[in-house]
């Protein structure tokens, strides 16, 4: 497996497994990673959390509103139909946040990187376009039964000795 | 939320707006802001860690950006293509955010930062923190630029 | 009598997740607490039998929060009522749990057969 792929593997298990175990929601992966470029349109509802230690870079979770509604739905047992509440963002952020603890310590116990995340933010919108610079994201395509989502992941040398 | 750890991120935006020659600036007072909607549709997010943790957001609209940055030098007077702006957006948060860090520094305080993410839309809604969002603005010559920031403490 | 328990997590979502898992299970959440100070707080008024507490949270995080507990229990310990519940599941920030007693862990993410395992070791 390339240095690459076993950095970004634990991410893409974590989405899957994150997904099923606390929204009871099935993620088809699509195909392999594929290098992006820095400008992304969004599906609808991102959600990004960074991380440093003797490696930094950063996690972002882009999904179709369909997706997020769902997936508030099912974790918290109560119907949601618009992507701007405030739970539904926040459940979705709190998601994020367990899929990169859970990737980042797997990594940190792993290969020693001292890994720690910074807070979660997530933003829905209008026609969003995204713009990540410096850090080149490596991404995958994803389905559910409810919709589309991606997966990008980031890795830059970080400046911790 | 320590008002102390939130005015150097103020103070570091003015100082380089001053620094590029930007002057006659307005600030704002500091509010407390329940739901972070944000009416201008370029937006800047700088992830930070080390002895504080948290998000900043800089908003302002496209047309200050153009006009900013034109002023400021990031961006060349022909460059209208809005890859090149949005690009200048997050040139301008690094500068932000490194100002802001030698400010914290100085009063005994180490923070790192992540590469800025820059998002531009309509509508937008964000949630920075899941505590608490603080914002201000600062009122330039070319249109506003909101302040918002969010801290784990 | 149903058993009580304190939930200590800077996570609203983790806080409905558990309370809806421990009501599958016969318990009755007496505490919800956002950081380590308000749990030990919470755990010093309300004795409950059970606690769930996440690590990295703002003002105190689990570990100091944990050895708090302890403190105020003496001799008695508290590390084996205690669950702890964490994203960050580093082998070294677990070892430093176990120091302070604590016998259970469960990695987010879960589901509610983690929670209803982790409750059988506690009981």
């Amino acid at each position: 497996m390339s240095q690459g792929l076993q950095l970004y593997k634990p991410f893409l298990n974590s989405v899957c497994d994150t997904f099923a175990m606390m929204a009871n929601i099935k993620v088809y992966i699509e195909g392999a990673f594929s290098s992006e470029t820095d400008e992304i349109t969004s599906y609808g509802v991102s959600s990004i959390i960074n991380y440093t230690g003797k490696i930094k870079g950063r996690f972002l979770l882009d999904m179709q509103p369909s997706v997020a509604l769902t997936l508030a739905q099912n974790v918290l047992g109560s119907y949601y139909n618009n992507e701007r509440d405030e739970m539904v963002l926040a459940t979705i952020s709190e998601m994020n946040n367990v899929i990169a603890g859970n990737a980042v310590s797997i990594l940190n116990n792993r290969y020693s990187l001292g890994l720690w995340l910074s807070p979660p933010y997530i933003f829905t919108g209008k026609d969003a376009v995204i713009v990540l610079p410096r850090i080149r994201s490596a991404s995958v395509g994803c389905n559910t039964l409810y919709g589309k989502l991606k997966v990008y992941i980031a890795f830059e040398r970080g400046t911790e000795k | 939320m320590n008002v102390k750890h939130l005015t150097p991120f103020v103070d570091a935006l003015v100082k380089v707006l001053n620094d590029h020659g930007i002057d006659n600036l307005k600030r704002g007072k500091l509010l407390k802001k329940d739901v972070m909607n944000v009416d201008l549709d370029v937006t800047s997010v700088v992830g930070i860690g080390g002895g504080i943790r948290g998000n900043i957001a800089y908003s302002l609209s496209s047309e200050t950006c153009r006009h900013l940055f034109v002023s400021m030098g990031l961006v060349n007077p022909s460059d209208s293509q809005r890859s090149k702006i949005l690009k200048a957006v997050g040139v301008f948060a690094e500068l932000i955010i490194n100002e802001a860090a030698r400010i914290f520094l100085d009063g005994g305080i180490l923070i790192t930062s992540a590469p800025p993410t820059i998002v531009s839309g309509n509508e937008m809604f964000f949630i920075i923190s899941p505590v608490q969002t603080i914002t201000i603005d600062i009122e330039t010559p070319y249109g506003a630029i909101e302040t918002n920031i969010g801290l784990e403490e | 009598m149903k058993k009580t328990a304190l939930i200590v997590d800077d996570s609203p979502l983790i806080h409905n997740l558990l309370r809806r898992a421990l009501e599958k299970c016969n318990y009755e959440v007496c505490g919800d607490a956002r950081n380590g100070k308000e749990g030990v707080e919470l755990f010093k008024k309300l004795a409950p039998d059970v606690v769930f507490m996440d690590i990295n949270m703002p003002v105190m995080d689990g570990l100091e929060a944990v050895k708090d507990i302890k403190d105020f229990l003496g001799k008695a310990g508290g590390g084996s009522r205690i669950i702890m519940l964490s994203a960050v599941g580093d082998d070294e920030i677990v070892a430093k749990a176990q120091e302070l007693g604590v016998k259970t862990f469960i990695r987010k993410p879960f589901n509610d057969y983690k929670i209803i395992s982790a409750l059988s070791m506690v009981e």
